[in-house]
């Protein structure tokens, strides 16, 4: 089964969504700029911590199987289609293109761990009351997406063994034949979904959604349909929020030369340089997410 | 008392329909009335809620005639979200009305959406959640919740609403008798201590019937009855077509007082046995079973780190009709997929036939042992009820006869060119049934397949699964339906703590149980030293000395209640002209071929063109292997 979202008590479970929102757009920028393949073998480090703090390791292991195929696809790509460097190491494939294909590799694995990692870690009803009103139908949709997502996954797996108990053979052949065979499952599924969904939108229907406030029952007001629970930040949670964004700020200053240094560098020898900036690298990353004081729990 | 729902003249036809599942409904419920809705399968009971609440028809659409009013408003003027503060819906199905990620959540929504103070709101997530006792899953992932959980919760986020009439859509249809048992009393608080009218649509009525002051029954999109309990079951016993719960049925020779509840049936029962008018007839036949057709030895089964089954062993031989009980989550759909290989177990083994399930395809191991899920819907998916049926068996080899017996036993034919998902839920069930039945399996396992099924349709089912036409076959049914098993099952296993906590004929089985106990029993088995057994589980078992008076189920079988009038069995058993074995007795292997059936077209044709073909008829095969 895919994995998705689950409550979880810990503290990066518990950390609130600003800071996993800053520590996402963090990571994403730095692994924007950074293109020196140990900074960056350093960032996934990190975020192998962060997981591993979440309890969200044995997850996001079967996420990197699917995204490894991804990454190495992409570095064979990378290393044919260049043609940049002068080290040659065989045929045509030089030592720069190889040092620049590890480095998309990893920065395309860390780019969606990031995404793994949000959407894994953020309950979905909290992004919902975060944005509230201003994308109340998009994060209700995501909710419901949410919510709905392992029930899909439940149909699919049903529809399978609905066929095979009628003796249809979907379980025969090679593994390849055995997933072309599920294809049959497709509309079963689809209609089973759309019969689900029009259930769901009736049920919410019948329980007011989309309904004018002027008809609102127990002393009704003018408020707005959704204020779900407010979420006044603690001082701990700001103190989480503003820390790390100056050391964001520092390493965003400290990394200029190294943003502009070229991609096909052929010295990637790791210096005291490299070994502070790694630690300032870990540190931001890491920093919001491991102490659940820092962290400042749910608002 | 104020009227709540007044309905006149309600006629309603769904679009693309050609049959109207409404008409001309009259009915008036005032404040404060608990009703029970009942009525065969596909009588227009569900939508008669919805037409309460004004889903019908602002979201199905379709032809509508006369008008219903719901506290004052006209359901042709206002939706179901403008009714949401005073009308309260519940369906039957949780996983499919949940909205949120969290309970908590869940329940906000519909305040939410009735824009209620932040302040106002707290305290009734807070209470409903206790109410419904799943306070301590407030935060809980809602997907990784129970079934029971999650119907408390679908409950939860209704009251919490607040709402003045609650309309509920068989809520208990997939819950064990405890969860049930905690649903039906909330309901029946909110009703006496809040005043909450409430109307329920329910099938099971040996769970409800005691907790309704007023009972409605359906049929063919009319309401046939509508009356207090007391002249309900009145007339329902003058009537051969509605449906009366077991425990009324013990009524005393004299047929003056009707009991709704064991205890009232008790003191009938002590009466009787005092003045020597009830004594126990046995019933019990021994019961013939082949060669072992499953085996189970010290299986494990678990879902990542949740153990589910335990070193269970188990052996199902050939003929024997099982009755898999326990609560919910006991791990009863897990040991039926275990049956045909759908699971393979951890550890141990299970032979189906001989053969051990992993090293064998599913697909094959289904030809000996056919299993159906809890939702039929999954097994539907063709244009017709007939192409289901046809669907994964051999076109070539098909046996018509058997397919026509399957067709005519669970009264298919007026649907074979009905598309299936429009069909009611009992109606679904029957399908996937006969789709399954249609492989010839030496072994049915069937979960919950009494779901939304009526009275009729169970004893259907019943007579289908004890019929000896097709060989010795066997049935493992997992159930949460007492008064089905004490008509089915010739062995009850309960299931708990993934170990079999009892295994043995339900007599030995049923009348201990704390929370599997019949009705009948309850009812009876204080008085062992009145000459009463301990272990009676169905009214047929209790003879009444009035003679020939005493009602007829619908196997025309004296049953024990004396009333002069024919009561609602023995109209069951005409109408539907089935019987337990009666007709099945008379012609059990030779099902005439060229009978008009009232299949469809496709189906004679095809089976004309085997019969010619063959040369041969059904009748001259003599007993498929």
């Amino acid at each position: 089964m895919i994995p998705i979202y689950s409550p979880k008590d810990n503290s990066i479970h518990s950390t609130s969504l600003g800071c996993k929102s800053l520590y996402a757009v963090g990571t994403l920028v730095s692994v924007m700029i950074i293109n020196h393949p140990v900074l960056l073998g350093l960032g996934l480090l990190s975020i192998a911590f962060v997981f591993w703090r979440a309890g969200e390791m044995g997850n996001w292991l079967w996420y990197l199987r699917i995204f490894s195929v991804l990454a190495l696809s992409y570095f064979l790509i990378t290393i044919l289609i260049s043609n940049q460097g002068d080290n040659k190491l065989f045929w045509r494939i030089t030592f720069e293109e190889i040092v620049f294909g590890i480095s998309i590799m990893l920065k395309l694995v860390l780019s969606l761990s990031v995404f793994i990692l949000f959407s894994l870690t953020v309950h979905p009803d909290d992004l919902l009351r975060k944005l509230g009103r201003k994308a109340v139908r998009s994060a209700l949709a995501l909710s419901i997406a949410v919510r709905l997502f392992p029930t899909l996954i439940k149909d699919a797996n049903d529809i399978y063994e609905a066929y095979l108990s009628r003796g249809i053979p979907l379980d025969r052949g090679n593994w390849l034949l055995r997933w072309m065979s599920r294809i049959r499952l497709m509309i079963p599924l689809l209609v089973n979904s759309l019969e689900r969904t029009n259930t769901l939108a009736e049920s919410m229907e019948c329980r007011g959604f989309g309904r004018p406030t002027r008809l609102a029952a127990g002393g009704g007001n003018n408020n707005p349909i959704y204020f779900f629970r407010s979420m006044n930040p603690t001082s701990l949670s700001m103190v989480a929020i503003i820390l790390p964004s100056i050391f964001m700020l520092l390493l965003l200053t400290q990394m200029g030369a190294w943003g502009m240094k070229s991609s096909y560098t052929t010295d990637i020898g790791v210096g005291s340089n490299e070994v502070v900036l790694g630690i300032l690298l870990l540190m931001v990353m890491a920093a919001p997410m491991v102490s659940p004081a820092l962290g400042g729990g749910a608002d | 008392m104020r009227k709540m729902v007044e309905i006149t003249g309600l006629s309603y036809c769904y679009p693309g329909q050609a049959r109207d599942a409404l008409k001309g409904i009259d009915l008036i419920v005032r404040e404060g009335e608990f009703v029970l809705l009942m009525g065969p399968s596909g009588s227009g009971k569900s939508t008669l809620l919805r037409a309460m609440n004004g889903a019908i028809p602002h979201l199905y659409g379709g032809e509508i005639s006369g008008d219903a009013f719901i506290y004052g408003r006209n359901t042709r003027k206002y939706g179901p979200k403008e009714f949401a503060d005073t009308v309260g819906i519940v369906f039957q199905d949780p996983e499919a009305q949940l909205v949120m990620t969290s309970p908590e959540n869940e329940v906000r929504f519909g305040l939410d959406n009735l824009s209620i103070e932040t302040r106002e709101i707290e305290r009734r997530i807070e209470e409903s959640l206790e109410i419904t006792n799943i306070g301590d899953f407030r935060n809980r992932f809602i997907p990784e919740m129970s079934g029971g959980e999650k119907q408390k919760l679908a409950l939860a986020s209704i009251i919490a609403m607040d709402t003045k009439i609650l309309l509920l859509d068989e809520p208990t249809s997939q819950l064990d008798p405890k969860s049930a048992e905690e649903i039906l009393a909330i309901l029946r608080k909110f009703n006496e201590e809040r005043g909450v009218t409430i109307i329920l649509v329910e099938h099971r009525l040996e769970r409800c019937f005691r907790f309704a002051d007023r009972a409605v029954f359906m049929e063919g999109g009319k309401i046939v009855l509508d009356d207090r309990m007391d002249d309900y079951i009145v007339k329902a016993r003058k009537r051969d077509d509605v449906f009366l719960p077991p425990i009324t049925y013990l009524s005393g020779s004299r047929g003056n007082e009707s009991p709704t509840t064991v205890k009232t049936a008790r003191k009938i029962v002590h009466k009787a046995l005092q003045s020597n008018e009830l004594t126990y007839k046995a019933r019990s036949k021994p019961v013939r079973t082949g060669r072992n057709l499953i085996r189970l030895s010290s299986v494990d089964f678990s879902y990542g780190n949740r153990k589910v089954l335990s070193k269970l062993d188990l052996t199902i031989r050939e003929g024997e009709k099982i009755a898999l009980m326990g609560k919910n989550g006991a791990g009863k759909s897990t040991l039926l997929k275990l049956l045909n290989g759908i699971l393979k177990p951890n550890r141990g083994n299970v032979t189906v036939n001989g053969m051990d399930t992993r090293g064998h395809l599913t697909s094959k191991l289904s030809k000996v042992c056919g299993y159906l899920s809890q939702n039929p819907s999954d097994y539907l998916h063709q244009k017709t009820v007939e192409r289901e049926i046809f669907l994964g068996i051999d076109k070539a080899k098909v046996d018509l006869s058997h397919i026509a017996w399957i067709i005519e036993s669970l009264s298919l034919e007026e649907l074979l060119d009905r598309y299936p998902r429009d069909l009611s839920t009992g109606e679904r069930e029957r399908v996937a049934l006969a789709s399954i039945l249609a492989l010839r399996p030496k072994l049915l396992a069937l979960d919950e397949p009494t779901r939304g099924m009526d009275y009729t349709q169970k004893d259907i089912l019943t007579g289908m699964l004890k019929e000896k036409r097709d060989g010795k076959l066997s049935s493992i049914v997992a159930t949460h339906d007492v008064e089905f098993v004490t008509t089915y099952a010739t062995r009850v296993i309960i299931l708990g703590n993934g170990k079999i906590l009892a295994d043995g004929p339900p007599k030995k089985v049923l009348p201990g149980s704390l929370l599997f106990a019949p009705q009948v029993n309850l009812a009876t088995r204080a008085f062992s030293e009145l000459g009463l057994r301990e272990d009676i589980i169905c009214k047929g078992e209790l003879k009444w000395s009035l003679g020939d008076k005493s009602p007829l189920n619908p196997f025309g079988e004296r049953t024990g209640s004396p009333s002069s009038e024919n009561p609602s069995s023995v109209g069951l058993a005409r109408k539907f002209g089935k019987s337990r074995e009666s007709p099945l007795r008379e012609n059990p292997w030779n099902f005439p071929i060229d009978r008009p059936m009232g299949v469809s077209s496709n189906l004679i044709v095809r089976r004309n063109r085997r019969t010619k073909k063959q040369a041969t008829t059904a009748s001259d095969r003599g007993p498929p292997a």
